[in-house]
């Protein structure tokens, strides 16, 4: 009986299919639109799997970061205007995750937006725009369609 | 015959069209990755929360707790429902509350010049949720419209400075030198 109290209150206590994800920089309230300049679309999509009824399976603090400010400084931009954040379960992910009770549940995660140069000042801070060069290194990071060409 | 075929190939085409239990949050501002506001003040200034956006009682219970704030520390909560996880019943959204605690809502009154550091979102399904989905699951009707899913929101606010440090010019990270 112990054992059962204790168990129904870490499952009460405790959450599952937990998401956190950190967004890099700063939300700004005082860049005006004359102030930015869009110079391309963000489209960040990750896809996340939980498992034992989403008890396993944490999403990193990084999730949405990094591809966030890959996609930005490919562009050599500032930041992102008009921010949307999605989250859903495909209706194939459901139906897995239906079949599976729960052991197998994958969901996607995606961030949309004007990547803008900002004309604003800056912020006193450090700067959020820095890629983490170990994934850079390996080679994991999809931007191979990022073609920059120079002619003399 | 021909219409039950219809009737369940339409019902198919639209279960595979939507998607599952599907949350959308606009943010209000700006993103700006050239800094993350670190050296800024926290802004401890009494929010001013419009009325629309707060939540008690029973709107806190079925919708999330919405905006509040602790210090410079804010969070936006909503909940969101589901019918059989994928027609949304009832969404209590973070939208206005984001825009509330960034101070949109006054440009130039006492929420002017604001900014979010450290904006983290999180979501989940609390486990009293989990444990509610299970008890109810023999009584169809009633698990219908669970588990739903909890939106949280939290950051720092902080004060902008009138005068904030000089613009620093940027170049893309894939430029080429000869």
């Amino acid at each position: 009986v112990k054992c059962v109290a204790l168990l129904l209150a870490l499952v009460t206590l405790s959450g599952c299919y937990t998401t956190r994800a950190e967004l890099p920089g700063a939300l700004r309230n005082d860049v005006k639109p004359a102030d930015i300049e869009k110079v391309g679309a963000l489209d960040v999509e990750v896809e996340h799997t939980f498992y034992l009824h989403g008890f396993v399976g944490t999403t990193p603090s990084e999730l949405l970061a990094a591809p966030l400010r890959k996609q930005v400084q490919a562009r050599g931009a500032d930041g992102v205007a008009n921010v949307v954040y999605e989250s859903e379960q495909g209706c194939g992910d459901f139906a897995l995750t239906t079949c599976t009770l729960g052991c197998f549940a994958p969901r996607t995660y995606r961030v949309r937006g004007d990547i803008v140069r900002i004309r604003a000042p800056r912020l006193p801070g450090r700067t959020a725009k820095l890629v983490d060069a170990e994934r850079d290194d390996r080679g994991d990071d999809g931007d191979d369609d990022v073609i920059v060409a120079q002619r003399y | 015959m021909t219409r039950f075929l219809f009737g369940t190939c339409a019902l198919s085409a639209m279960l595979v069209a939507t998607s599952c239990t599907h949350v959308e949050v606009a943010l209000p501002g700006v993103l700006d990755l050239r800094s993350d506001a670190s050296e800024l003040a926290g802004d401890r200034r009494p929010s001013t929360t419009p009325v629309e956006v707060e939540r008690e009682g029973m709107d806190a219970t079925f919708g999330g707790a919405g905006p509040s704030a602790a210090g410079p520390g804010v969070s936006v909560e909503g909940r969101v429902w589901w019918l059989a996880s994928f027609f949304r019943l009832a969404d209590g959204g973070v939208d206005e509350g984001l825009r509330a605690v960034l101070g949109a809502h006054a440009p130039g009154g006492n929420n002017a010049s604001r900014a979010l550091r450290n904006v983290v979102v999180t979501e989940e399904i609390t486990g009293a949720e989990s444990i509610a989905f299970y008890c109810l699951l023999p009584v169809p009707c009633a698990a219908a419209f669970l588990p739903t899913r909890t939106v949280r929101w939290t950051a720092t606010r902080v004060v902008i400075p009138v005068e904030p440090v000089p613009v620093e010019p940027t170049a893309p990270v894939d430029e080429v030198t000869p």
